[in-house]
């Protein structure tokens, strides 16, 4: 993947993930993780070689079948992306009013949501008035509202502290078990460390892939067929 | 609690409370347009219904001839006519009706005895089986050379013909205002875009289709529309209501009464309805033509 004519961003990644799997994205800053998860939240498309998310290639895809391939895949972004206008209970239902569902099951699902999210007190907040950890939540509850196959989460937990950052990490893994796929982008060796999930590594645009207890470097292709995404260069 | 899905996008913005008044302005035009290419065509046929089936013929005074013999030979004419077939009435319009037509351009003290003025028959057609007005001419010119004959087409076709450029002129302003509303609209429909990119990529990235994301300007327009043509057409309702007024105080007879009929009316109120669809049709054409440039 490139960026109109400048250099390759990403070049020798190849990788398959399982449904109901949970990964680690991990390498310095520029390696390339936020332009790969950009491809799999269908940001970009892929300049060469194959992306094949929910059994749908991607690159060829036509774009009115998009939006509803990115309804399947919940985002935390990095920079939150929350909706400074809307309250914290407006951009959590987001995703839901998108879909179209009926407004009395979105009322039902964000304030369930946001009571489970610790945010109960604050459905009417705009986001301005959110600390740092408040805004991350309201982030992570927009992504995971609409119950995706795949949530996608770049440093999900690098404003808030140790103790929410886990806890959060539980919440994703709550997910998980009810079968999302999840891939979380971050620089966390702590986290990594504790909760003991592959990680898929960048360096310099190509992608090691490294099982939880497995030495760092390794190189293999973890997930068996069908995959909830997949990526080919 | 739940705000309205069609009311994500836009937040209130100081710049969108200026597109109303240019819409209204834009609307105010074309009502002004429109209305008169309406009295135009008004005045047009009523002049034309006034006229048709209708000739007047003109009896020159011969020079040097005594007033009662021009009255001899205009009751003589009336006869002829009054016998031809195809002619429903003819009359000879008295010498003070004649005077009175002359009024507005001569002023009313005029002296007009001492003008050779010519005598006037208003001769109406039978509608079912007119004659040929050139026959009649020739039956009219044999009876007494001093006798011309007007159906007034000449004069009929170069004013149809300068009411129709007027109309011409009047429509291609209206089809302007239209233009420059739309690109006030794609203006103002860009702008919003490019205020609000970062909401539109989200709501984009969470699978908004386009015509969801647009429909949140389109609601924009189709209100700043309704509110700019209601300015408008107000605005253009008191300035015909005052014109009006003016023209009331005008000597009339030089002009027909002609005004707004009640279709007229409704053709009017109906401008900040077209400029509340335009202006949702612009701003969903330009959000989804945008739109389509992202992946």
């Amino acid at each position: 993947m490139r960026y109109g004519t400048g250099p390759e961003v990403l070049r020798e990644v190849t990788f398959s993930l399982a449904p109901g799997s949970f990964h680690f994205l991990t390498g310095r800053s520029g390696a390339g993780k936020s332009s790969l998860l950009k491809l799999m939240y269908l940001a970009h498309r892929p300049s060469r070689g194959l992306i094949t998310l929910f059994d749908e290639d991607i690159a060829t895809a036509p774009r009115k079948r998009l939006p509803l391939l990115r309804r399947r895949v919940g985002v935390v972004f990095q920079e939150f992306r929350l909706l400074n206008h809307l309250s914290a209970f407006d951009n959590v239902a987001l995703p839901l009013q998108v879909a179209g569902v009926r407004d009395s099951t979105v009322r039902k699902n964000v304030r369930e949501l946001l009571n489970w999210t610790g945010l109960a007190d604050h459905m009417k907040a705009r986001p301005p008035t959110l600390s740092g950890g408040q805004q991350q939540r309201v982030a992570i509850a927009r992504a995971i509202i609409a119950k995706p196959s795949l949530l996608l989460a770049d440093e999900p937990t690098g404003n808030v502290d140790e103790a929410m950052g886990v806890r959060l990490l539980y919440l994703f893994e709550e997910l998980n078990r009810m079968g999302t796929t999840v891939v979380i982008a971050t620089h966390s060796e702590a986290l990594i460390s504790r909760f003991q999930h592959p990680v898929l590594h960048l360096e310099d645009g190509v992608l090691t892939t490294r099982q939880a207890s497995a030495a760092r470097g390794s190189s293999s292709d973890d997930a068996p067929s069908p995959s909830a995404a997949e990526a080919k260069p | 609690m739940i705000r309205r899905r069609s009311d994500l996008v836009l937040s209130r913005e100081p710049s969108a409370r200026l597109v109303p008044w240019i819409i209204g302005l834009m609307t105010y035009l074309a009502c002004l347009m429109l209305a008169g290419a309406l009295l135009l065509s008004e005045l047009l046929d009523q002049w034309t219904s006034d006229l048709t089936g209708t000739v007047t013929v003109q009896v020159m005074p011969m020079e040097g001839e005594p007033p009662d013999v021009i009255e001899d030979r205009v009751d003589k004419l009336v006869r002829l006519l009054q016998r031809s077939r195809g002619v429903a009435s003819a009359r000879s319009i008295p010498l003070p009706e004649i005077t009175a037509m002359l009024e507005p351009w001569l002023g009313a003290g005029a002296s007009l005895e001492a003008l050779p003025l010519p005598r006037l028959i208003d001769v109406e057609l039978d509608e079912t089986s007119p004659p040929s007005v050139g026959a009649l001419r020739t039956m009219l010119s044999n009876a007494d050379p001093g006798a011309v004959l007007d159906d007034h087409g000449i004069w009929q076709e170069q004013l149809s013909g300068l009411i129709g450029a007027l109309g011409t002129v009047a429509g291609f302003i209206v089809i302007l205002v239209a233009v420059a509303t739309v690109g006030i609209v794609v203006f103002a429909t860009r702008s919003g875009m490019a205020a609000h990119q970062d909401v539109i990529e989200v709501l984009h990235l969470i699978g908004a289709r386009d015509v969801f994301i647009a429909r949140q300007f389109q609601n924009l327009a189709l209100s700043q529309g309704l509110r700019g043509g209601l300015i408008g057409i107000a605005l253009g309702a008191a300035t015909l209501w005052g014109l009006g007024r003016a023209a009331a105080h005008l000597d009339t007879s030089m002009l027909p009464p002609v005004s707004l009929l009640a279709w007229h009316w409704g053709v009017l109120a109906a401008l900040p309805l077209a400029t509340a669809l335009i202006a949702n049709w612009t701003a969903k054409r330009t959000v989804v033509r945008s739109l389509r440039k992202l992946v």
